[in-house]
């Protein structure tokens, strides 16, 4: 009986172990390196803003954190600025890119600058950027944009349709991308995630000034070592805050296609939740590398004092 | 009586011959016998042996393929030599005495009069070098202990901000169409 029981509960501590399909693509998009530092959390993940779902200076703040980070209305721009990273710096090349996009309501990613008509705006069809960036060495694709999933249609997967009769498929002033006829998605190498479940997501808007103290430090120390200027505000998308939390709540899926359109979204205090806990992410690993050690360097001054010098440079730190 | 006379001296003529004979044999094995041992006492095979450890150091690798025929001219450099084997039991025992000296100042104890030269060997010195190291390793026991104070830091951080954060729950929130 005991017997039994050890092994039941062993089954079970197992199966409570047990990796989940979310997990192992986190993994494999988004490497979790417990030794990051905070200019590292983000390395070979690239965030593309639509900038109306911006902030001003936001891609101060994810380039600060060690992402590549595009806030343009014009694909071609963030595509070639995707070559362009990876040719530079092949050591943190672009693996993966989380798009912080408009979905049109799952007709087409979009970028724009606001809703005017005549406002800077341009699509690209989810075929298009597999071929676009596979050569370009990305191999992850997570979107995070309104009914994702309707994306994956088979009808509109290489070739967006600009005649859908949805009123938020706005003029494309800048163009749109699609895949050339001959692209076979189903050849491709890259890995397109989006959420399970396809509804409008949520990017909310907060100030660094929420950071603690090392924190902003931190970031002040990263930005300046990129020649930037320290970030003030940043949007963070439900999402991103859920991937960059390994949240248990968060359920990826690959090339599962959805044809209903929903118009559900997640209730403000869960964003809110998530943004308490990614603001505490942050001062964790920035109080990691960047904790104060006033009252330590102290403790060495007096010893050297009493020790007769020669440890000024190991004390000094 | 001449007869007699006769086989004496033919007994002495054989007698003479037959130590004569015999002389002549020991003294031969006696030249035979000093001379082996000459060769045997002579340092050649010392002074062989330091040379042969000559050529494998010199040659390092290619010692073994050298070996024999540089052996052969090495062995006959070995003869004038032979004064090296006293220097090199000289300084076989000069390192044997060092290395008695090394380990006599681990027993400080054992005897003051080595003691003294230990002490000026700055044994107590690495003691006054070691402090401060042992002060640097409090400093960086002292960095792993965030680990916990990190909490502390989080609890002084929520305690100071949360009240920004709770006092503005709400964050400016955009849907993405």
């Amino acid at each position: 009986m005991r017997r039994v029981l050890l092994l039941a509960s062993l089954f079970v501590a197992l199966g409570s172990q047990a990796i989940t399909p979310t997990e192992y693509l986190l993994a494999k998009a988004w490497p979790f390196d417990a030794a990051a530092k905070v200019n590292d959390i983000g390395r070979g993940v690239a965030v593309v803003f639509s900038p109306d779902l911006s902030v001003p200076g936001n891609c101060r703040f994810y380039q600060s954190l060690g992402f590549a980070c595009y806030e343009e209305t014009d694909w071609d721009v963030v595509l070639g600025g995707i070559r362009t990273y990876n040719i530079l710096y092949p050591e943190r090349a672009i693996r993966t890119v989380v798009l912080e996009t408009h979905g049109t309501n799952g007709n087409g990613l979009k970028l724009q600058e606001s809703y005017e008509p005549e406002a800077d705006r341009s699509y690209i069809s989810v075929g298009a950027l597999q071929e676009r960036l596979e050569p370009d060495g990305v191999r992850y694709i997570i979107i995070s944009a309104c009914n994702s999933r309707r994306l994956l249609r088979p009808a509109i997967y290489n070739k967006l349709d600009p005649f859908n009769g949805d009123k938020l498929f706005l003029p494309a002033t800048l163009g749109i991308i699609n895949a050339s006829p001959s692209f076979d998605p189903s050849r491709s190498r890259i890995v397109v995630a989006t959420p399970s479940a396809s509804h409008i997501e949520s990017t909310l808007a907060a100030s660094v000034r929420e950071l603690s103290p090392t924190a902003r430090r931190a970031l002040t120390v990263s930005a300046r070592a990129l020649s930037i200027e320290p970030p003030r505000d940043f949007a963070v998308s439900e999402l991103f805050m859920q991937m960059m939390l390994r949240s248990s709540s968060l359920q990826l899926v690959t090339g599962e296609s959805v044809d209903d359109l929903s118009r559900d979204m997640a209730p403000e205090a869960t964003g809110e939740a998530l943004l308490r806990a990614f603001i505490k992410r942050i001062n964790q690993l920035a109080w990691r590398d960047f904790a104060p050690k006033k009252k330590q360097a102290k403790a060495p001054v007096v010893a050297r004092h009493g020790g007769g010098g020669g440890r000024v440079a190991a004390a000094s730190h | 009586m001449n007869g007699t006379r006769k086989s004496i001296l033919s007994l002495f003529a054989a007698l003479s011959l037959v130590f004569g004979l015999a002389a002549c044999k020991s003294s031969s094995t006696d030249t035979t016998t000093t001379t082996s041992t000459t060769v045997a006492s002579a340092p050649v095979p010392a002074g062989g042996d330091n040379i042969v450890r000559q050529n494998s150091n010199e040659d390092g690798a290619m010692a073994t393929s050298n070996a024999r025929v540089g052996g052969r001219e090495n062995y006959q450099q070995a003869a004038p030599d032979t004064s090296y084997a006293g220097s090199g039991m000289a300084t076989a025992r000069q390192s044997t005495t060092t290395t008695t000296t090394y380990t006599t100042p681990v027993n400080t104890a054992s005897t003051s009069t080595v003691v003294q030269p230990n002490t000026t060997t700055t044994v107590t010195t690495p003691a006054v070098v070691e402090t401060p190291s042992t002060t640097a390793e409090t400093t960086t026991t002292t960095t792993t202990t965030p680990m916990t104070s990190s909490t502390q830091e989080t609890t002084s951080t929520t305690t100071t901000e949360t009240p920004s954060t709770t006092t503005t729950t709400s964050h400016r929130r955009m849907h993405k169409e």
